[in-house]
């Protein structure tokens, strides 16, 4: 019950048109079937009582009438709820998509996350489940109604029907039990086919693997395990709904023929009118297929009902700005970043036994160039993502002026940095749009900005999409471009702190050299942190930090570290040696 | 109308071709579903005269016996070839559906992204072969009730057959409207909802999670959302009120119908020209045959439809097997290949991407002889991917040929030529399957061998770290035990993959970009172990790695502007000498400083 309260509320909350167009559709399209049950009842009971015609022309007439306003209602509503319906699909995922975009990145990135979205991403089909529910209502209305028709006539009939659909339902509960089962294995299937999908239609990278592996006959074959398993779950399902038909043709022979039997003995017996030997029948009749259909979506309703459990899972993950906070939220005003201190901050992820980090301490100075070094898997890119507030530390804390950065709001956190990830993204948007990320844009500054990255050939034509996706004079980025808008992005952010987590490994050697002199001129003022495999970026650095195996293990200038003969030298002399006789 | 015919003819020989008893089991479905509103109408109109005329108990008995049993033979025939004809319809669409994806797998490259291709595709799904047939023979069922009704009606009076049909023909020529703003409207939707689908996938996929909280763009993209939302719905508004307008004439419509045929049908019973009997069994009948007609008409609208999204649906097809050349064309005599040397040469090649006009390589030539190890080197946009992705045959030239051992590569069936070539792409896929399977796929296992290629790919260490070993799967997607890599060791197990196929010719494009240094020197100075001797490319964006080479491409103006050993090119002062020198300043610097 619970959970059809909070759909109520959800819908109410998202589309409250939506809900009142259900409910009087809802009433209109349940009174339906009971009057093309009971008009005709009348008007034979007027041509046996030998009524004159103008009489039963009378009755016809009103028939038609009555038919007519509710049809016309019903139509009129149907089309505006079937509107709503679009709408409120449409704000739902808005709506989903909103709460994922507030929450914080160590949510979005663990898998458990992913499978709450990806079930409230299902919530969408809510309106489906809805407009089902709508016709159980409207059914069960018609059901009353009928029932009360019949019994008022003779309770056995009625009886009759209630032992036979109850024969029925007992029989689709079974199936449904059995189904419920089949259905996880196939959810399981489903898993598998959506991942395939995803690589054969979303994923160029994939793409390009199958077609240069010759890879072809064994992804085909992967697909045709997927789907024979699919479709040998479907054929079970065909087997029991053959079974179940079968068996329903048999109990609503039954029930035919103690309806019927009954009613001719009644009529024979003068109890009851032809009017009413019909009427009945087509009553018993409607009101069977009612009650079947029923008992058959309360099974399927509570199945579809789940899909808003799911997406009130995803609410409770909404989160609000001042939700991990540490202590008080900072109200001050930061004009600028002074000075960043990591003080002994340990971090592990989540069910990873071993400290991605341990006891970091490092002070980074305004206006500073740092930058960090080390082997894969050493912890460079996980310093950034503390310090970009993806994750917070498990131990220690990080402090920018001495504030608590984890006390300090996003929206005033993240003006001062901006960041070029190792993955980097750009959106299907204009070239404009995707350095500026917002509606009003300072079109020369963009210009200026990608002219400065040797990327010319885009700085005038800025409404220019990103690839043809969605635009047919869209441009194909090279990853060395792709890369570049990303840095034209942290750029034109104008923030104090600029993060490149290894720029420049798509970029070649030339722009390479180009981009380590444009960026450092660009950010001459800024506090930049720099993570690099080459170590040729080193020589504008102030410090050099050298992570292995999660700790800070050497820092200091260029020189020191030389001196210091350890691993930073080591790396030295291995990239430099083709370099250097 | 003659290429409705020809789409019709079209449909019907690519379902025959699939799937064969998918036509007897659906018309026979439909035979049988036909006769069982007729029998329910017949049937209960018996019971009804037996009742009026005085008959006794036993006779009553007996109709109602006859007419239960008919009803329940048919009913429990048509189940069970309604079983029958569900899994021939699965089996024939589930084939159906594995040429989608088989096309996917089997078009050149370039269009895999390719939003026309996809967008045809999405609109071809809208005729669909299996459910053409299902809709042809359910005309058949129709037919059989009209004949049915017909024979019902053969005492009365036929104009008032004529007055069903006007009636119904109205509502049907409503019905046509109706579905003509449907169809123009869904193929403008079609565009709409994909741009709509981008967003909330940019929004709720964790791809774009950091670039969106750390610039702050939640508010840009929702507004972006909420705009387009907008826009959306108040197109969709303005065709829910075209199609309200035609729904509300349809419903008086049938309305006046049901009125008249109870008045006509009452008339006639007050005159005394039927009974109570007969009146029902007609009212009964004329209601089936105004619904028949409808949906006889409906049908017959929507399989229409489904005739023009099958000039769609062929355009499609055409389209997918013209730009499908590449991995499946047809190779009349292939040549014979000797693969123990490969020598590789470019003859005039020039190449633009399909649909675009500005050539990205022009007239290049050049010649590989067996063994030699090549580095191209060049700037970002010189063409370096390119001509990697023509000697993978992702792209054919433009002009020009690129012949191996002397054969244009273009007559060699492309599995054969694919199988020699062992290759790393810059940005590899892993797939969700085990490690093990992400090396061998479905070639033939060779556990040692295995084992070697994860030992030269600097995996080894990984993988006995790894409780399940090469079993383990990657990734969590299909298997929740299973693991994350990082950028190396995903970029090592590429290295494996492509070892594992004893290639005859080693490309790597950027093998080490995401190692650290000195992961990269050892990868390096284990090149020709890696490359076993065979002919090998690659690209490197660090000139430092081209000293392992043989000879340097230098890569620039849309060809090869420079070919040599490192000291030669450096001699000869040009492009790559430049580019030496502002990489190795910072080193010299660096070391400089000591």
């Amino acid at each position: 019950m619970k959970k059809y309260n909070s759909t109520i509320r959800m819908i109410s909350k998202t589309e409250p048109s939506f809900m009142i167009w259900m409910l009087a559709q809802i009433i209109i399209s349940s009174m339906i079937p009971i009057l093309t049950v009971y008009a005709p009842k009348l008007i034979i009971e007027a041509l046996t009582d030998e009524k004159s015609f103008s009489n039963v022309l009378r009755i016809v007439m009103l028939y038609g009438v009555l038919l007519l306003i509710l049809n016309f209602i019903n139509t009129n509503f149907e089309s505006k709820s079937k509107l709503a319906a679009d709408r409120f699909t449409k704000k739902l995922r808005f709506e989903i998509g909103k709460i994922t975009m507030s929450m914080e990145l160590s949510e979005i990135e663990s898998t458990k996350t992913a499978e709450v979205v990806n079930l409230a991403k299902k919530a969408s089909n809510l309106t489906e489940t809805l407009a089902f529910l709508q016709r159980m209502i409207s059914n069960a209305i018609t059901v009353v109604g009928l029932s009360y028709m019949i019994a008022r006539l003779d309770f056995l009939f009625l009886i009759t029907v209630l032992i036979v659909v109850g024969l029925k339902s007992l029989f689709a509960f079974l199936s449904f039990r059995y189904q419920a089962k089949a259905r996880l294995l196939s959810a399981q299937n489903e898993r598998v086919g959506n991942y395939l999908h995803g690589i054969a239609y979303f994923n160029p990278g994939g793409a390009k693997e199958i077609r240069v592996g010759n890879l072809q006959s064994w992804f085909m074959n992967k697909i045709k395990v997927y789907r024979n398993q699919m479709v040998n779950l479907q054929y079970i399902d065909f087997k029991n709904t053959a079974l179940f038909d079968t068996i329903s043709a048999l109990a609503i022979a039954l029930q035919s023929f103690i309806v019927l039997f009954l009613l001719s003995a009644d009529y024979m017996e003068g109890h009851i009118s032809i009017a009413d030997f019909t009427m009945i029948f087509t009553a018993v009749t409607t009101l069977t297929s009612s009650l079947s259909v029923f008992s058959e979506q309360i099974g399927f309703l509570k199945k579809q009902m789940m899909t808003v459990s799911d997406y009130n899972k995803l609410v409770s993950m909404h989160r609000n700005e001042n939700d991990g906070v540490t202590g008080k939220m900072t109200e001050a005003d930061i004009p600028s970043i002074d000075e960043i201190v990591f003080e002994d901050v340990t971090f592990n992820y989540p069910n990873s036994p071993l400290p991605a980090l341990k006891d970091i301490n490092i002070t980074i100075k305004r206006g500073e160039k740092l930058v960090i070094v080390g082997l894969n898997g050493a912890g460079k890119s996980t310093f950034i993502k503390l310090l970009c507030k993806f994750y917070k530390p498990t131990n220690g804390r990080i402090t920018l002026n001495g504030i608590d950065i984890w006390s300090i709001p996003n929206s005033k956190y993240y003006l001062f940095l901006a960041a070029v990830f190792q993955d980097n993204v750009n959106f299907t948007f204009s070239i404009l749009e995707n350095v500026t990320m917002s509606e009003s844009s300072d079109e020369e500054r963009v210009s200026e900005i990608l002219r400065n990255l040797k990327m010319d050939a885009y700085a005038d034509q800025t409404q220019v999409h990103v690839t043809k996706t969605f635009s047919p004079d869209g441009i194909e980025l090279s990853g060395g471009e792709g890369q570049k808008l990303s840095i034209a992005r942290a750029i034109y952010k104008k923030a104090q702190l600029l993060i490149l987590d290894e720029p420049t490994a798509s970029l070649d050697a030339e722009a390479e050299s180009e981009l380590y002199g444009d960026f450092f001129r660009l950010s001459k003022n800024k506090t930049v942190i720099f993570i690099s495999h080459r170590l040729a970026a080193v020589g504008v650095a102030d410090n050099i930090a050298v992570f292995d195996n999660g700790s800070i293990t050497e820092y200091g200038s260029h020189k020191e570290l030389i001196k210091q003969n350890g691993l930073y030298k080591k790396m030295v002399i291995a990239q430099s040696k083709p370099y250097v006789k | 109308m003659k290429s409705k015919v020809n789409n019709a003819k079209y449909l019907f020989t690519y379902a025959w071709n699939k799937c064969k008893p998918l036509f007897f089991t659906t018309s026979a479905k439909y035979i049988f579903s036909a006769f069982l509103p007729l029998i329910n109408i017949i049937g209960i109109g018996a019971v009804v005269d037996a009742l009026i005329q005085g008959s006794n108990r036993a006779q009553v008995t007996k109709i109602i016996l006859l007419y239960l049993g008919i009803n329940l033979c048919i009913s429990i025939l048509k189940t069970g070839i309604t079983y029958f004809n569900n899994i021939v319809t699965r089996k024939a669409s589930d084939i159906t559906q594995l040429d989608y994806m088989s096309d996917c797998i089997f078009i050149n490259y370039h269009y895999v992204e390719d939003g026309s291709i996809l967008d045809l595709k999405n609109k071809s799904i809208r005729a669909h072969p299996v459910w053409f047939i299902d809709s042809t023979f359910n005309l058949l069922l129709y037919i059989l009730q009209f004949g049915g009704i017909f024979y019902l009606f053969i005492t009365l009076k036929p104009w008032f057959l004529l007055f069903i049909g006007l009636t119904s023909s109205i509502s049907i020529f409503l019905n046509f409207q109706k579905q003509k703003f449907d169809y123009n409207f869904q193929n403008a939707q079609i565009n709409a909802n994909r741009k709509l689908d981008y967003l909330f996938y940019t929004m709720s996929d964790y791809k774009y999670a950091k670039e969106i909280r750390i610039n702050l763009v939640d508010r840009f993209i929702s507004g972006k959302y909420a705009s387009l939302m907008k826009k959306q719905m108040s197109e969709l508004g303005i065709l829910s009120h075209q199609n309200l307008s035609v729904n509300l004439l349809v419903t008086v419509i049938t309305v006046l119908q049901t009125v008249l045929i109870y008045a006509y049908f009452s008339y006639q019973v007050s005159k005394g020209r039927i009974g109570i009997a007969e009146y029902t069994v007609l009212l009964g009948a004329t209601t089936l045959l105004a619904s028949g007609l409808f949906g006889f008409f409906d049908l017959i609208g929507k399989i229409d439809k489904t005739l023009s999204y099958t000039d769609l649906f062929r355009a499609y097809r055409d389209k997918v097997k013209e730009y499908s050349n590449i991995s499946s064309g047809e190779y009349s005599n292939p040549p014979m290949i000797h693969w123990d040397t490969v020598e590789i040469e470019f003859s005039h090649v020039t190449f633009s991407y399909p649909g675009s006009n500005k050539n990205i390589l022009e007239d290049v030539c050049f010649k590989i002889k067996s063994g030699e190890k090549i580095g191209i080197v060049g700037l970002n946009g010189s063409g370096k991917t390119t001509l990697i992705k023509l000697l993978c045959r992702l792209y054919d030239p433009t002009s020009g040929r690129i012949l191996v051992n002397g054969v244009d590569i273009r007559t060699i069936p492309h599995g054969e030529y694919i199988r020699k070539l062992g290759i790393v792409l810059q940005d590899f896929c892993l797939f969700a399957y085990s490690i093990k399977e992400n090396i061998v796929f479905d070639s033939e296992v060779h556990e040692d061998h295995v084992e070697k290629v994860i030992e030269k790919s600097g995996l080894s260490g990984k993988i006995s770290g790894l409780e399940n070993g090469v079993h383990t799967f990657l990734y969590k997607t299909l298997n929740d035990c299973g693991i994350e890599v990082s950028g190396g060791e995903g970029q090592r197990l590429a290295l494996a993959r492509a070892m594992y196929k004893a290639p005859c010719v080693m490309i790597l494009d950027e093998p080490t970009s995401t190692l650290d240094p000195l992961a990269e020197y050892k990868l390096f100075s284990k090149l020709s172990e890696i490359a076993n001797d065979k002919t090998t490319l690659f690209i490197s964006h660090r000139l430092s790695s081209t000293r392992f080479c043989d000879r340097i491409f230098v890569m620039a103006n849309k060809g090869i502007a420079e070919c040599g050993s490192h000291d030669e090119l450096m001699e000869q002062n040009g492009i790559y000498a430049s580019l030496f020198a502002s990489q190795a300043k910072y080193y010299e610097r660096a070391v400089n400083k000591e």
